[in-house]
């Protein structure tokens, strides 16, 4: 089943599960858009997009354990 | 129905009632987006669950456990019947050092459901574990990752009717299990064997953890409809969701949540590294 990524602006706010992508358009907020997306190239809350990828914020590894 | 709400500290655990008014029936049960709904009554009793979060992907071969997903949000009650109902993704696993990440929100009527939180991950080099990530809107906490100092487990969410448990936290010895909960959370990751499971949900289970070498992985997480999927060497399982049972680990890769908000599993590093589960889908339920 298609999962969708609606989009505020290029981050990626909410995540879905959609048969179409005219049903996802029909529930998201104005404003937003709507980017289907694949396990190949996962969206999730917090991703930014580039138009291309989904991309994900840098976690910086702390060594001071 | 009478639950048990096993899992949690205290002196005694909590007993929990069907949350489901007498007199109602069950009449649709929605697991994608659907626009267009109309019902022969003004207002309805809903259970409305989050997508479960993602298990973490482990570290290189031979590398730290690494923490399970934690369970979507559950979120129940009377509402004006809805016109669409918003379904929730699970969140995708985390690859080669890569924290899970969030299950998305369901929205029904006036109420919504968050996601579980993410597993953490363990650094490339020998460091400090990351942290899992903090449920939303009821969801449970990702289990935290392992390395020479362990990651802290995420934060459950209290949310309306919802209360998501904390994940595990990590360790360089013995992880956590995941908190119990309305929803549960992840397992957290450490050098046990086997690795923390993950925690009990009444509506859907957290993720297990994953291991390292020949170790298994945790169990995920039950609810009290369904169970959580096996563990592996060295995958942890996915955990049950409300709809359906929590799938199995399979070699190093994480099992994927059940329908219904499971989270999940965390991927292992025996010999080779491991992808962790996707969390399960989010779900409506329509009763009147």
């Amino acid at each position: 089943m298609p999962n969708f990524a609606i989009l505020s602006e290029n981050s990626v706010s909410q995540i879905i599960v959609a048969d179409t992508e005219e049903i996802a358009l029909a529930v998201i907020p104005k404003g937003s858009t709507v980017i289907a997306y694949t396990d190949e190239n996962p969206a999730a809350i917090g991703h930014t997009y580039d138009g291309t990828d989904f991309v994900a914020p840098v976690v910086v590894e702390r060594t001071d354990a | 129905m009478t639950v048990t709400l096993s899992g949690l500290n205290g002196p005694q655990a909590p007993l929990y009632t069907s949350a489901i008014p007498s007199g109602v029936t069950l009449r649709n049960t929605y697991t994608t987006t659907t626009t267009g709904l109309s019902f022969p009554v003004s207002q309805v009793f809903l259970i409305v669950i989050g997508g479960g979060g993602g298990g973490a992907g482990s570290g290189a071969s031979g590398s730290w456990g690494v923490g399970g997903g934690g369970a979507g949000g559950a979120v129940f009650g009377w509402t004006t019947s809805p016109t669409a109902v918003t379904i929730a993704a699970g969140g995708s696993g985390g690859g080669q050092n890569i924290n899970g990440n969030p299950g998305g929100f369901t929205y029904a009527g006036f109420l919504v459901a968050g996601g579980g939180g993410g597993g953490g991950s363990t650094p490339s080099t020998n460091g400090i574990g990351f942290t899992g990530g903090s449920g939303a809107a009821g969801g449970g906490g990702g289990g935290g990752g392992a390395s020479t100092s362990g990651g802290v487990g995420g934060s459950g969410s209290s949310y309306l009717t919802g209360g998501g448990g904390a994940g595990g936290n990590g360790s360089n010895n013995t992880g956590s299990v995941g908190g119990g909960g309305t929803s549960g959370g992840g397992g957290g990751g450490g050098t046990g064997n086997p690795g923390p499971a993950g925690g009990f949900g009444i509506f859907a289970g957290g993720g297990g953890s994953g291991n390292y070498a020949t170790y298994n992985g945790g169990t995920g997480g039950a609810s009290s409809t369904f169970s959580g999927g096996a563990a592996a060497i060295s995958g942890g399982g996915g955990g049950a969701g409300y709809l359906g049972n929590g799938n199995a680990a399979s070699g190093n890769a994480g099992g994927t949540g059940g329908s219904g908000g499971g989270g999940g599993g965390a991927g292992g590093s025996n010999s080779g590294t491991g992808s962790g589960g996707s969390g399960g889908n989010g779900c409506v339920l329509v009763y009147y």
